[in-house]
């Protein structure tokens, strides 16, 4: 017998598994909510950019702009407390190498609705004009994970989902979940922990999910006093970007060539373990080298520690700048969903797929 | 940035190894049989001499599997980008695109086939000393055609007696730059390249190294043809200095000059002579005359009409079809290999 029985059980409580969570119990059902780590969102929903994507970033798909430009008014109004607009953001156009011009870049922005101003000329100094076609003010924000988990505890704490942290599921079964040796029910069991998703799922005796990995690193830096505080972005291939980390009064620095250090799909790795294991040496000084070619400044960024993280990604999101998100009926075990996201914003297109589900459900 | 010190810097093993980035530009075009040993055995020179190093290869339209030789080391062998250029364009330009995409604080270029790895070090550390660009000079003359010889002499002597271009005599692609002299070189926009030229014109100190080229074992001996030598001679001559184009303005006005006294000439004859009769001897030769300084004058023009075109045109250089990157995993050392309690099996 289950010690106790949840409405929904959600595994993993980043930023996606604790919206979700708090979205059910808003809908009256009892929500347990596990978190491996000994406080919520600390993983992927802290290692990152912490940036709010307005749609800049994908000038190959209008489509994944369009929506991005949505979800991205939904996200500021919703969490306007956790958002940091103080930082000015641009976009540049590199001359070689990028698969969009600044002409069709103008365009593309236009079409999805962000707004795009030529920079100011005090800005567009610090881009070197042999390398960069064009730069671009954009309106964009940065989100402080620190306030964002303080926002997310509060939120649960009113909407009285059960938070067990430090806790680790180790199977989902046809009744509910196994936590640490005690079982507890579940009507519907939600797996939102991305790359601990398929050894969970391998536990359960269920079918993988045909996920990419990716070991990340993002470099925190101390950036000059002339940078200090911007958002920098080398439009639209294999480039850098830095951009203010307001949780640490840092700069992150990625790389689209040096932040991955290594790239595997899903079969026979763990990659929790790849995660433990990994030799983890910086590659700051090739980024820096890279990222002063455009902003010769850049070079005077001083290096303070790296942030790394298991980045899973689904396979078809490689190839163009679709970015889906996966919301995945198991098949073996109906109670069980499979969720993932790609960006912090696209959150509410999870809860709009769930309660057209639970729409259709209640009226059949 | 924190290693442009110059200062050795030890390493995990305990060697000193100089703290500087160092970027290997190597283009490649059908180079399977040597691709894989040149790698590694760049690899292990850039291991043990610098602190930080990448190794570019610039695939210049290979259809014999060198991409997938280079694809096979990608996965066990770090710090390798292969950049595919999305046709044949020719060495000059795809060690450009190796060098537009560099991000070392020195540079250094070679051709796998004939250019051994072994030298880089001494190549970065003169070009640390001098802070300008080394120059790789073949220290033993090519076995070559006679006539590839005298053409070869004969051009250095117009470059650099003529037209003020210094161009060290049987230099090579085996270079080593310092970022400075790079971003200078990255400056030049020309579409006709050849780097032999522009790596002295940059200025900068410039050092030569001689060296014994060695062709790699199974490559095929770059031979350049006699008539794409010639092309290759009058590019570089016409695209790098005007003094042809003066010379010929100077044969049309000595020309002109000629054609004016012989003009006074009739003049006088006319006034002076009764019966002029003969005279077609004089007639056809002032006329073969002229029409030779015209044409020679026209060639001229429309060599350099033909790089004002090419240069109006603005085309990119080259187009890259795709880049790849090492991506290898090291894991640390297993800490413990214990358990604490024996499971039965199932």
């Amino acid at each position: 017998m289950p010690a106790a029985t949840y409405d929904a059980v959600v595994i993993g409580g980043g930023f996606f598994g604790s919206y979700f969570a708090d979205h059910l119990a808003r809908r009256g059902q009892s929500v347990l909510l596990l978190e491996r780590e000994a406080k919520l969102l600390m993983r992927a929903s802290h290692v990152n950019q912490a940036r709010i994507h307005r749609g800049y970033h994908y000038p190959r798909s209008v489509l994944t702009g369009i929506r991005s430009a949505a979800n991205y008014v939904r996200f500021v109004d919703d969490f306007s407390n956790c958002v940091d607009a103080s930082h000015p953001s641009y976009y540049a156009i590199a001359r070689t190498g990028s698969n969009v011009t600044a002409q069709q870049y103008r365009r593309f922005c236009e079409t999805i609705g962000a707004s795009l101003r030529p920079a100011p000329m005090n800005v567009r100094r610090l881009f070197s004009p042999d390398a960069v076609e064009e730069v671009f003010a954009a309106d964009e924000c940065v989100f402080d994970a620190v306030k964002l988990r303080e926002e997310m505890v509060r939120r649960l704490g009113r909407s009285s989902v059960t938070i067990m942290l430090s806790a680790q599921a180790e199977r989902i079964t046809p009744e509910g979940i196994v936590v640490d040796g005690r079982e507890i029910g579940g009507k519907a069991v939600f797996v939102c922990c991305y790359s601990e998703t398929n050894p969970l799922l391998q536990r359960s005796h269920l079918s993988p999910v045909a996920f990419k990995h990716e070991l990340v690193e993002m470099a925190l830096v101390d950036a000059p006093a002339e940078l200090a505080g911007l958002g920098v972005t080398i439009m639209c291939g294999p480039f850098f970007s830095m951009m203010p980390f307001p949780t640490r009064r840092l700069h992150t620095l990625s790389h689209v060539r040096y932040t991955p250090h290594y790239v595997w799909s899903d079969a026979g790795t763990d990659p929790g373990e790849v995660f433990r294991r990994f030799r983890r040496t910086s590659q700051y000084p090739q980024m820096v080298r890279d990222a002063a070619r455009f902003v010769p400044r850049i070079r005077d960024t001083r290096y303070v520690d790296s942030l790394w993280e298991v980045k899973t990604v689904l396979p078809q999101s490689e190839s163009n700048d679709s970015r889906p998100i996966l919301y995945h009926q198991d098949a073996g075990n109906p109670r069980a969903t499979i969720i993932m996201g790609a960006k912090i914003d696209n959150v509410y297109d999870v809860c709009d797929v769930y309660d057209a589900e639970h729409q259709r459900l209640a009226a059949s | 940035m924190p290693n442009t010190s110059g200062s050795p810097r030890a390493d995990r093993a305990g060697e000193v190894k100089l703290d500087v980035f160092v970027s290997v530009v190597a283009a490649v075009r059908n180079d399977a049989v040597i691709v894989q040993d040149f790698i590694r055995e760049t690899l292990t020179v850039l291991d043990g001499t610098c602190a930080y190093y990448e190794l570019l290869l610039i695939d210049d339209g290979s259809t014999d599997g060198t991409v997938q030789r280079v694809q096979d080391l990608l996965d066990t062998l770090p710090c390798i980008r292969l950049i595919r250029l999305s046709r044949h364009f020719g060495d000059e330009i795809a060690v450009y695109a190796g060098l537009e995409s560099a991000i070392g604080d020195y540079v250094v270029t070679l051709m796998p086939a004939t250019d051994p790895p072994s030298l880089i070090p001494e190549l970065v550390e003169t070009v640390m000393r001098s802070g300008g660009i080394v120059i790789g000079v073949r220290n033993s003359a090519r076995r070559e055609p006679f006539t590839s010889r005298l053409g070869a002499k004969l051009f250095y002597a117009i470059c650099n007696r003529f037209l003020g271009l210094e161009v060290p005599e049987q230099s090579t692609h085996f270079r080593a730059l310092s970022r400075r002299a790079l971003n200078a070189l990255l400056q030049i926009k020309d579409k006709y390249r050849y780097m032999k030229v522009f790596s002295t014109y940059i200025g900068y100190q410039h050092q030569t190294l001689a060296y014994g080229p060695a062709a790699r074992p199974g490559s095929a001996a770059p031979q350049r043809g006699f008539r794409t030598s010639v092309n290759l001679a009058v590019n570089v001559m016409v695209a790098n200095s005007t003094r042809l184009l003066r010379l010929v303005t100077g044969l049309g006005v000595v020309a002109s000059g000629l054609n004016l006294l012989y003009m006074l000439y009739i003049v006088g004859i006319a006034l002076f002579k009764k019966h002029v009769a003969e005279g077609w001897i004089t007639l056809s030769a002032q006329n073969a005359g002229m029409f030779f300084f015209i044409c020679i004058i026209l060639s001229v023009l429309g060599e350099y009409i033909g790089r004002i075109l090419a240069e109006t045109q603005d085309r990119p250089l080259y187009y890259v079809m795709e880049e790849r990157s090492s991506a290898v995993l090291v894991l640390e050392p297993q800490q413990k290999n214990v358990v604490t309690e024996s499971k039965p099996h199932g």
